[in-house]
């Protein structure tokens, strides 16, 4: 079951992940096969998953209480994907498909919806329009916490926006906050390039047009930092500050499912 | 008599005689001219020369070098460049046309264009630079022309002008002189027409002006390129030939050498004594104050020398030695240079060596370093000897070469010992921004020398100038090299190194002007003010008085002296039974003058009162209040220093007899970081009869002081516990409450290490003080609730500890709480060895009754003294009686131990000067007891009693060295307070007398122990005693103080007095009674502390030099000093941040990331003036810009230590070894970087580490408490909520106080400090109230307000003005009306703030302050733009932008833009309570139900109203919780206790 309803559903224009995916999927085809490979994956969680602990809205009751709110730090699929774990390729100066480039012009929002951030990782390229938006009917502010761009705040009134661009690429994500309901947090990944993604419900993800060679992954998770350490088929392996490297063939490559401890998640 | 050859005497002796005295004239004339020639100085002149020349030489050979020469060569060429390229045609074509358009220059025009058109098609370069040149030179005549045509125009208009005014005068005089209206009228037209004409004349002046002007303008533009080029390379070439004519001044020649030569230098010698003439800071030679005459820049003459292009860097520093790492490049250089290996060098490394040394001729010198090369990001620096390569020796150039250019390892860095710096006496002057350079508060030519240094200023040679020496081997030295001796007849030696600080006190009457400021970032005179508030913090100014004053109009000198005591008169006068029939004012002014504020006029009410009923024949009153009346009086300079002890009034409500008598004992045993000092058990000088009264007596007097004590104690009413608590006492609750609720601000306690701040008593073992009495856990209760109950002025605040409603509904008493952990906190301490309170043992008794027979002695002749003791004093005597021996009176057998026990207490108390430091009942009169130290600093040693101290310390450390291994270890914890074992340590060594402090000082340079003979004529007579320690056998310090005793000079005896005052009377105690031995307790200062304090004594000399030059602070400056005491006095900064951190950085262009663009309200930009963004953007050597950065570094969530990021801003790992390690920083104040703004809030700086290791770091004032509680509340609250945001939890903290005065309304935070709100109800704690009196309140407001130059104490703002409002409603109907729309809509304000009596609802934490109260607390200009961006006020604030800059928002609510929506909530919240009066009602405005309005505050003993049943009371409950914030994480949401 969708613990998120609305986050993954790809008619939605409001993710990020999926006008990415989209667009991939349309450029794949015209692009030449021989310099551009797929990545692909899955996260998964090694041991019991935690339950999901509910958050109970203690502000503008009448709006927010009506939903189920949960804590999105950790969110573990049914088949023990992990959801919201953060991939994305290190690299500044990586090569761009010719058909990725228009992805630039789309708009990212985050959406203040039912007194949580939709979605809760949103991912940004440089440049690319930003929107802060309120679809509620209480106010909210988002508090963004960039360290290479100018941290911002600011009221989004019930059914207002705010947008702005990002012109520096952040390392790692950024944590957006409302201070007004203190519980509601989202991330900002914020890449010089479209090659960043951040997992499904059922913790796949799948980055597509990369250009064939020798690439560095960055693995992060917020609860867990850089996903240092996991298991594929069984065999443990170590990344250093979450920092993988692949090699990208016309083929395309699959990491794999990667189970990471349950001790990652405890820090 | 006939004339004979014969001469009276023999003329062939009488040749004789006179060849023999020639001769010796000759040799003396000679001999007196060689010593004049020779003299030391002008050795030290010559050298000092040689070093300037050398100086001046290495800057031209820096300039001169071929990075000089290709620069030059690159600016030629530019020129060149920019005087062969064509001419700009757009301008070239203006000026074609302006020229054109006056006709005369037709030709000239024609031609210009001509040349324009070959030039633009000439191909070769130098044909271009030929016509160009011309060209130019054309254009230069045409306009040379116009300007002589303006100047002919010019001329044409004044005549036409002479004539005008001519004609006006003729027809002036005409109407003057009444001429008919027919004459009058030619003469008009003629005025009329000249005026016509000079109008004309003026247009065609004006034309030529324009004209000529844009011909000049255009030229310009022509030429500037060329000209700008032709410019850099003069200003470079010059730099050149000034540093040459430099060396050429610098260096010595033929005719400066001539006039030194021997004889003719006596005239008019380039070499002469250097004097500084200052009549104004006399010297006072014998009762007679005669001119200064400072000649000590004679030799000195570098003294005061910067480096150029700065304005205090030292030019010559101290010698030192340096370790430098190197670079070298990854493989040997392969360039043209190869012959030259200077070239070499520089080529490798950017620099190269001089010739030859300086000082030692085959040094290897650096001479030159490339800005910006690998040697300048080394750190070498010009002048720089290398000593030591890869740890090899370098004796020569040609073995520096060798190391540097052929036998390393390319790639790898070279490790390099650097010499740098001069020897004495050519370095300049440390800190030239403070002492000596031009620009500092002390420049050389008004202060001179020895006004600081002391010394004999007039003398040139080094023995006679009464240098002194820091240690004993420094000493030696300079007996060796200088004949040096210690001049006991000069009465003002130089200060010692060590001391040098003491002399900033003469000028610096505040002492806290020594401290940091925003000029002097460096302290400039740490030591000093150390001593200072140990002085204060130790409260010696209880026994010792330090006035300042000589008399009210004339300040001396620091002054430190006791607060009138009235509250203590007062609290004693309450007691009087006689009050019971006085009228009720007179018990409210008793009241008053008890509590913490002084009314000042109910003490003088009560006194007039009292005086009255003395007066009145009747009284009513005790004898003892007509007595204590008189110190109501305000005296004319009161002191303003409080007693540091706790009081003692009520001292038996509070403990009992054996913690008293084991605190009495040895207050270190019960809490070794205790302040009380020492009084009993000091007897390791004694021996004999006199260790054996010291055995007999002492116990005996602590039972007496004790008696006395307990006796004498005033009633106390507890506070009682609240009602309707109905959660049980819990510890783990009661650890929180002292964790969170602000203990830890100024206590230590063993369970929260963390904690630092000493202010208050160490909490760990406090349950073991209290545990003794029934009553102990009561009066720590009611101390927790009520601390000014107890004692009115107490230091210690109420923290508002109100009952807590508990996340199982049930409600607690924090008080309760902390009281049952404290009580639980023991370290299972318990007195020992205490005697059995109530019943004395025979021995015991005899020594009670001699005792009391030695101060019956003083009093009564020795028979009757007797007669008293034994049977008590008569009652009709004693009535008649004055004095403590009236408490024998009726004394009898049955009650004789009490009774004598009180009596010796009372005497004992009184000799021991308890109440120096204690409020005690009985004592409210009693006068410091100690010497007045306002001129200790210039004692004479003849009046100083050394008594037979020196032979007690020498014996001492024999014995300590002779068996000092075995000693080591023991001896070693005497000097380390505050750990647990010391306490045992103290204990057991009580009564060893060879148990010796600092023995483990002995032997620390045990090579140094050669005692040679010159070192025995030095100070003192070291063969007098028969010992093999000396000052040159133990370490530096301890020598130092040693040499000082046995010399019989001030320090030594101030030395021992602070290490074991009672140790003079050594060999004493046989010949002097008891009570006539030295009575000055031990405190537990460590070597450093009582060095410090030293400092601060030494410096009191009572010599204030002419007013000019004492520190007269500006007022404003004098209100943050007054302010800074205060703050220290209540340790404000134990919670709130009152400075920033300042980082002076020095880092790579660029480094910092650039600033990103914002885009805000105007009035919100960051202000920096021209010269500040030049400053920013110069790169020193280094290739570094220095930046300042004022704020904190953002600290680690979980750890609250400060975060190390990458450059990318990712936190670092403790494995992590590539990244470059970064600090984040908040800035709490707009920095510049790299000439651009970065401002407060935008963003957290990334600061690269070693921007911060190449800079400085000055910590700021005050903080900790929040920093230590930061991690906490985090950790609580994501308990209740994983999802918090870190920096929300400074909002939960005390906040910083920055810009604090400019925030806030004077009146406001003046009774706020005495009666604190509550503010932000998200805060984990409360403001506390302190017993601050209205003055001290005062004192704080102006501190803020003079550190933010704000205006004080009345500030006006036309926002302010009710006809503001009116002005604002014309010009915009519904002005308020809009803005509280905005406030009161779901999306605004009151999401989050309170406003009246609503409450939003929710999490505590995400609460905002009332808004209905801003227009009383804030200032207008700091709400409008705090509304703006709240983010540049505070960089961690939650609030965001509600009016975005660009775009206004709800134009429904509001219509207009965001500069009008911003003024008019500005004009509401400042005037919300007329508004709000006006408007009658605020519900229409809330889609909300508002909540019902309070009621009446409950009467039950404050017993929250927390405990309704109805809905609306629910909604109350949470408008409670906020008064009442748990400590603990309990919130609305939480489920479970935490």
């Amino acid at each position: 079951m969708n613990k998120f309803p609305g986050m993954f559903q790809s008619s939605s224009l409001t993710f990020c992940f999926s006008v990415v995916c989209a667009a991939l999927c349309l450029v794949n085809s015209s692009a030449s096969a021989d310099d551009w490979g797929t990545i692909k994956g899955r996260f998964t969680f090694g041991g019991t998953p935690p339950a999901s602990l509910e958050i109970k809205a203690d502000k503008d009751i009448e709006v927010c209480g009506k939903h189920k709110l949960l804590n999105e730090e950790l969110v573990v699929g049914a088949d023990k994907g992990i959801a919201n774990v953060v991939i994305f390729v290190r690299d500044k100066n990586v090569k761009v498909h010719p058909d990725l480039a228009k992805t630039k012009s789309e708009k990212v929002i985050l959406d203040n919806r039912d007194c949580r951030f939709h979605p809760h990782v949103a991912v940004l390229q440089t440049g690319q329009a930003f929107v802060l938006k309120n679809s509620d009917t209480v106010g909210h502010n988002s508090n963004v916490a960039t360290i290479k761009n100018p941290a911002s705040n600011n009221l989004i009134p019930s059914g207002g926006e705010v947008s702005q661009t990002l012109s520096s690429d952040e390392a790692i994500p950024a944590q957006v906050n409302c201070n007004i309901h203190p519980w509601m947090k989202a991330w900002l990944v914020v890449r010089p390039n479209p090659y960043a993604t951040v997992t499904a419900a059922d913790g796949s993800f799948e980055i597509k047009n990369l250009p064939a060679g020798e690439l560095e992954l960055q693995l992060w998770h917020e609860k867990a930092g850089f996903i240092q350490e996991f298991t594929v088929g069984g065999k443990s392996e170590k990344v250093a500050k979450g920092r993988k490297k692949v090699t990208i063939t016309p083929a395309g490559i699959d990491l794999g499912e990667m189970v990471i401890s349950a001790g990652a998640f405890t820090k | 008599m006939p004339a004979t050859e014969q001469t009276w005497r023999n003329l062939k002796a009488l040749h004789v005689v006179f060849a023999i005295t020639s001769i010796l004239l000759l040799i003396s004339t000679i001999a007196m001219l060689a010593i004049d020639h020779n003299r030391p100085w002008k050795k030290y002149q010559r050298e000092f020369r040689n070093l300037e020349t050398w100086s001046a030489r290495a800057a031209v050979d820096e300039q001169d070098s071929r990075s000089y020469e290709a620069t030059t060569k690159l600016l030629e060429e530019k020129l060149t460049e920019a005087r062969t390229a064509p001419l700009d045609s757009a301008i070239a074509a203006q000026f074609v046309i302006q020229a054109k358009t006056d006709p005369v220059d037709a030709v000239a025009v024609d031609r210009v264009q001509q040349d324009i058109d070959v030039l633009a098609s000439q191909q070769s370069a130098s044909e271009r630079l030929v016509l160009r040149g011309d060209l130019l030179q054309r254009c230069r005549d045409i306009a040379k022309r116009a300007r002589y045509r303006e100047e002919l125009a010019a001329g044409q208009l004044k005549l036409r002008k002479a004539e005008f005014d001519k004609a006006r005068a003729d027809y002036e005089l005409g109407v003057s002189d009444d001429a008919a209206e027919s004459e009058l009228a030619p003469l008009l037209l003629i005025a009329d027409s000249k005026r016509a004409e000079v109008a004309d004349a003026g247009l065609i002046n004006q034309g030529a002006n324009s004209h000529r002007k844009n011909l000049e303008g255009l030229v310009r533009q022509m030429v500037a390129a060329e000209e700008s080029a032709a410019k850099l390379l003069a200003d470079h070439r010059q730099k050149l030939s000034l540093l040459a004519k430099t060396v050429k001044d610098r260096a010595p020649n033929v005719g400066k050498s001539l006039l030194e030569l021997p004889v003719l230098d006596a005239f008019n010698s380039p070499l002469r004594p250097d004097q500084l003439w200052l009549p104004q800071l006399t010297l006072n030679n014998n009762f007679r104050d005669v001119a200064r005459f400072d000649r000590c820049t004679t030799c000195h003459k570098g003294i005061d020398k910067s480096a150029p292009g700065s304005p205090d860097e030292q030019a010559y520093q101290e010698q030192e030695i340096l370790a430098v790492s190197l670079p070298t490049p990854s493989s040997k250089p392969i360039g043209e240079s190869a012959g030259n290996e200077n070239n070499r060098l520089e080529d490798a490394y950017g620099f190269q060596f001089s010739p030859r040394g300086l000082f030692h001729s085959e040094d290897s010198m650096v001479s030159v370093i490339l800005p910006g090369s690998v040697a300048a990001e080394a750190g070498l620096a010009v002048g720089d000897v290398i000593a030591e390569i890869e740890g090899g020796r370098i004796l020569s150039q040609s073995m520096a070469f060798q190391s540097l250019l052929e036998t390393l390892t390319w790639g790898k860095p070279l490790m390099l010992s650097v010499r740098r710096g001069v020897p004495q006496p050519y370095t300049s002057h440390p800190r030239l921004d403070l002492y000596v350079g031009g620009s500092s508060p002390h420049p050389m030519q008004s202060f001179g020398c020895t006004i600081c240094h002391q010394g004999q200023g007039s003398s040139t040679s080094f023995e006679w100038a009464s240098h002194s020496s820091n240690t004993p081997k420094q000493g030696l030295a300079w007996h060796k090299e200088y004949g040096w001796f210690n001049n006991h007849h000069w009465i003002l030696p130089m200060l010692p190194q060590r001391f040098d600080q003491s002399s900033c006190l003469k000028c610096h009457h505040q002492v806290v002007d020594l401290e940091p400021t925003e000029r002097f970032p460096e302290p400039p005179a740490p030591k000093l003010v150390e001593g200072y508030h140990l002085v204060r913090q130790y409260g010696c100014y209880g026994c010792h008085e330090i006035n300042g004053w000589a008399n009210p109009d004339k300040r001396i000198g620091p002054d430190m002296r006791l607060a009138p005591n009235y509250h203590e008169v007062a609290q004693s006068i309450s007691i009087d039974p006689g009050l019971a029939s006085a009228s009720g004012p007179v018990t409210r002014w008793i009241d008053e003058v008890s509590s913490a504020t002084d009314g000042k006029q109910a003490r003088e009410r009560l006194r007039e009162y009292i005086d009255r009923d003395a007066a009145s024949g009747n009284a009513t009153l005790s004898p003892r209040t007509h007595q204590l009346a008189s110190l109501l009086k305000e005296p004319e300079t009161p002191g303003t220093f409080p007693k540091v002890g706790p009081s003692l009034r009520h001292v038996s409500s509070k403990v009992g007899f054996d913690w008293l008598y084991a605190w009495l004992r040895n207050p270190t045993d019960f809490r070794p970081s205790t302040k009380m000092p020492r009084f009993f058990g000091l007897w390791e000088h004694l021996s004999g009869k006199g260790l054996e009264e010291s055995k007999l007596y002492e116990p005996i007097e602590i039972r007496s002081m004790i008696t006395y004590l307990l006796n004498a104690s005033q009633p106390f009413e507890y506070v009682l516990p609240f009602e309707g608590i109905t959660a049980k006492p819990d510890i783990e609750r009661g650890k929180k409450v002292v964790q969170v609720r602000g203990c830890l601000a100024c206590h230590q306690h063993a369970d929260f290490p963390d904690a630092k701040n000493n202010h208050g008593p160490h909490l760990s073992r406090i349950g073991a003080k209290f545990s003794g009495t029934k009553q102990g856990s009561d009066w720590l209760y009611s101390w927790l609730r009520e601390p000014n109950r107890y004692h009115p002025r107490t230091l210690m605040p109420n923290v508002l500890l109100t009952p807590v409603k508990l996340p199982d509904g049930s409600i607690s008493d924090p008080a309760l709480d902390a009281t049952v952990y404290l009580m639980g906190s023991t370290e299972n301490w318990k007195p020992s060895d205490i005697p059995a309170a109530d019943s004395l043992v025979e021995q015991e008794r005899q020594s009670l009754n001699e005792l009391a027979l030695l101060y019956l002695k003083d009093r009564f002749p020795l028979v009757q003294a007797k007669e008293y003791l034994e049977h008590g004093i008569p009652a009709d005597v004693g009535a008649l009686m004055q004095g403590d021996e009236r408490l024998l009176t009726g004394m009898m057998d049955a009650n004789r131990d009490g009774i004598l026990l009180d009596y010796v207490g009372r005497k004992t108390i009184a000799k021991l000067a308890c109440a120096g430091c204690h409020d005690i009942p009985g004592y409210e009169d009693s006068k410091p007891a100690g010497a007045a130290l306002a001129d200790w600093g210039r004692k004479e040693s003849s009046k100083i009693a050394f008594e037979q101290v020196s032979n007690f310390v020498l014996g001492q450390m024999n014995s300590a060295s002779h068996h000092a291994h075995a000693s080591h270890e023991t001896s070693t914890k005497h000097d380390v307070h505050g750990t647990l074992h010391d306490a045992d340590a103290h204990a057991s060594d009580a009564g060893h007398a060879d148990a010796l402090p600092h023995s483990s000082d002995v032997n620390k340079e045990s090579d140094e122990n050669s005692d040679t003979p010159v070192a025995a004529d030095l100070a003192y007579a070291a063969g007098s005693h028969a010992s093999h320690t000396t000052p040159h056998s133990v370490d530096p310090d301890t020598g130092y103080f040693l040499e000082k005793l046995l010399g019989h000079e001030r320090e030594g005896f101030l030395w021992q007095k602070l290490r074991a005052p009672r140790s003079y009377d050594y060999k004493k105690t046989e010949n002097k009674s008891y009570n006539e031995r030295y009575r000055m307790p031990k405190f537990p200062f460590d070597d450093k502390q009582r060095e410090a304090v030293m400092t601060f004594v030494l410096g009191l000399v009572s010599e204030p030099p002419a007013p000019q030059f004492i520190n007269q602070p500006s007022i404003q400056e004098q209100a943050r000093l007054h302010g800074l005491v205060v703050a220290e006095q209540y340790n404000c900064g134990g919670c709130h941040s009152l400075e920033m951190d300042r980082w002076d950085i020095r880092h790579k262009p660029g480094s910092l990331g650039e600033a990103p663009t914002i885009s805000d309200y105007p009035f919100l930009s960051p202000h920096f003036n021209e010269q500040e963004i030049a400053q920013s953007l110069i790169t020193d050597r280094k290739g570094r810009r220095q930046s300042t950065l004022r704020g904190a570094p953002v600290l680690d969530e979980k750890t609250g230590t400060p975060q190390m990021v990458d450059e990318d801003g990712v936190p670092l790992t403790a494995d992590d070894t590539e990244s470059v390690p970064h600090h984040l920083f908040m800035l709490y104040r707009d920095a510049l970087i790299d000439g651009e703004a970065r401002r407060v809030g935008a963003q957290n700086l990334l600061v690269p580490k070693d921007a911060l290791l190449a800079g400085t770091e000055y910590r700021g004032r005050g903080g900790d408490f929040a920093r230590l509680l930061f991690p906490v509340v985090i950790a609580d609250e994501k308990q209740i909520n994983p999802n918090v945001k870190a920096d929300d939890a400074w909002g939960w903290l005390p906040p910083p106080l920055i810009g604090e005065g400019k925030k806030v309304q004077s009146s406001w935070l003046h009774r706020f400090l005495l009666n604190p709100e509550i503010i932000r109800p998200a805060t984990v704690l409360r403001m506390p109230k302190f017993n601050l009196s209205s003055s001290d309140s005062s004192s704080l407001v102006a501190y803020f307000a003079s550190v933010d130059g704000a205006d004080y104490p009345y500030e006006y703002d036309p926002r302010f003005e009710d006809s503001r409002l009116v002005e604002a409603e014309k010009s915009h109907p519904g002005h308020l009306e809009g803005a509280l729309r905005i406030v009161t809509n779901n999306n605004y304000c009151v999401k989050c703030h309170l406003l009246g009596n609503y409450a939003p609802p929710g999490n505590l934490k995400a609460l905002a302050p009332q808004l209905e109260r801003v227009h009383q607390r804030l200032r207008p200009d700091y709400v409008h733009g705090w509304i703006a961006n709240p983010r540049r006020f505070l960089p961690y604030t939650g609030m965001p932008v509600n009016i975005p800059f660009d775009k206004p928002v709800s134009q429904d609510l509001y219509s207009g833009s965001s500069d009008q929506q911003l003024d008019a909530l500005t004009d509401l919240l400042m005037h919300f309570d007329g508004f709000a009066k006006k408007n009658l009602s605020l519900d229409a405005y809330f889609k909300q139900q508002p909540v019902a309005p309070e009621p009446p505050p409950s009467s039950a003993a404050n017993v929250q109203p927390a405990l309704g049943l109805s809905a609306i009371e629910e909604k109350r409950v949470d408008l409670q919780e906020l008064i009442t914030t748990p400590p603990s994480p309990s919130s609305p949401t939480s489920e479970k206790l935490p």
